[in-house]
């Protein structure tokens, strides 16, 4: 999850909340769950391949996913049009020069630099890597970009009987976060100000450092202790089921999802056994 | 030095997870990702005087890693509160991004917990002073070193074994344990773990 406003850690990105989103861009609209449970295996198969057919496959599956059913900015289509290619051409090309040369020897050399011969074999070993560290990060990043944190929450909450009271206060810690950052700064003015551990070089900034640990755990410390006051106040924990405010249903399409992407990577597995 | 004599409290204690229980779990669990997070970045460097003295030796400060199962059951003294604490601080440090991937940071964030979950277990969450906390973060070490050999040095020699082992208890039981310690009794003495027994035996009343 990267991108977008406030970055990996806003949990609550509104630009990609369900609701929002318009009927086109159907990737939004589906259930969180959906989209993590439709690539595992296929995640799986990719870490299992051993041509370039299989990765191949679902780094064009998630490329087409995501240009049709994710909204694009134009500045975020060309950097995506460049880096992929870019990203596979630069892994292939390391992963080939890391590649046993005693496995590949036997190989027709492709071309040489100085002394060190490059041949078919290693360079097939290099892009098979990059290409299936490519499907990986597609196949993560379908439903990444898609989902908020919250939603994945509610929906384990609803589906996966995942305990209310875990899912709930864990949303809510990741929103200390940004909090965080703020209390050390007013910390860090704050010792500065006294004259805590003043001077340069890397034993007093580690002294410096040291010495925010014990204020930073208190202040959030006490921040979660009015937090959880301000639950319990409103009988959080108290019934054993809760009612839900947003609803994330298992829709048909979520099943069409899923089982779409499970038929594609077993249709992907049986041509990978049949061209071999 | 028995944290327990002070509590005047019911010496019967309750291991249900109340609200602050599951917040400052979770909060603790993100404020030790933070810690990783600047612990991770600076790693390579860390790390480079310590191999370069003897191959392994850098284990002594891998136990930065292991703070927060020790951290939490301290604080919180319930059933599976390092595991909790460990696991959610690795996952935020996973999100964040590291050199080590996803899926082995929570995994090792997992055992790691248990390490030291196991020790405050075999006590039955009764006893909470510094041997066991230096005993539990030995463990934590223990079980950290042992999952990093297997995934990360498989077919280690067992020299290097022996030293990475053993620098890991060393490093545990001074890091995890000793230190984590200290920081707890600081952060009891700021009256802001009251709600919780910790702060009820350690700290001051404010």
């Amino acid at each position: 999850m990267s991108g977008g406003h406030g970055g990996a850690l806003d949990a609550y990105r509104a630009d990609i909340q369900a609701p929002l989103a318009s009927r086109r861009e159907y990737l939004y609209g589906l259930n969180p769950l959906a989209k993590i449970l439709g690539p595992i295996p296929a995640m799986i198969l990719v870490l299992l391949s051993g041509t370039m057919f299989t990765p191949l496959c679902f780094v064009i599956l998630c490329a087409v996913l995501m240009l049709t059913g994710l909204r694009w900015q134009r500045s975020s289509l060309i950097t995506l049009g460049l880096a992929l290619p870019l990203f596979i051409a630069v892994f292939g090309f390391s992963f080939t020069l890391w590649a046993d040369q005693r496995r590949v020897a036997h190989t027709p050399v492709v071309f040489e630099i100085g002394s060190f011969s490059v041949t078919s074999g290693a360079l097939e070993i290099g892009f098979t890597t990059a290409l299936r560290l490519a499907a990986l990060f597609g196949l993560a990043l379908t439903g990444g970009l898609s989902s908020t944190g919250p939603d994945l929450v509610r929906s384990s909450i609803q589906h996966l009987h995942l305990p209310y009271r875990i899912g709930y206060t864990a949303l809510a810690a990741t929103r200390f976060v940004p909090r965080f950052g703020h209390e050390l700064e007013t910390i860090r003015q704050a010792h500065r100000v006294r004259g805590m551990s003043p001077g340069r070089g890397p034993i007093a900034s580690t002294r410096r450092s040291l010495g925010y640990v014990v204020p930073l755990l208190t202040g959030a410390i006490r921040h979660a202790g009015r937090v959880s006051l301000a639950m319990d106040a409103r009988a959080f924990g108290a019934h054993d089921t809760r009612t839900e405010r947003h609803q994330i249903p298992v829709r048909t399409r979520d099943w069409v999802f899923m089982i779409g992407f499970w038929v594609f990577t077993a249709a992907v597995l049986v041509a990978a056994l049949w061209i071999r | 030095m028995s944290i327990n004599e002070k509590a005047t409290v019911s010496s019967r204690p309750n291991f249900r997870w109340r609200v602050v229980d599951i917040v400052v779990a979770s909060v603790l669990g993100v404020a030790v990702a933070l810690i990783f997070v600047a612990f991770n970045l600076g790693w390579s460097g860390i790390k480079a005087p310590f191999e370069a003295v003897l191959p392994g030796f850098q284990g002594l400060l891998e136990p930065v890693w292991y703070i927060g199962g020790v951290l939490g059951a301290l604080v919180i003294r319930k059933p599976g509160a390092a595991i909790y604490v460990e696991t959610v601080a690795a996952l935020v440090s996973a999100l964040v991004g590291n050199q080590w991937g996803g899926f082995s940071t929570i995994e090792a964030g997992l055992v790691q917990g248990l390490g030291a979950e196991i020790i405050f277990l075999l006590f039955a969450y009764r006893v909470w002073n510094l041997p066991v906390t230096l005993l539990a973060g030995a463990t934590a070490g223990i079980f950290g070193a042992v999952n990093s050999i297997i995934f990360w040095s498989p077919g280690a020699s067992w020299g290097f074994i022996t030293v990475y082992v053993g620098a890991q208890i060393i490093g545990g039981a001074l890091i995890a344990g000793l230190l984590v310690w200290f920081a707890v009794k600081g952060l009891a003495a700021t009256g802001a773990l009251n709600r919780f027994a910790v702060g009820r035996s350690l700290g001051v009343r404010v």
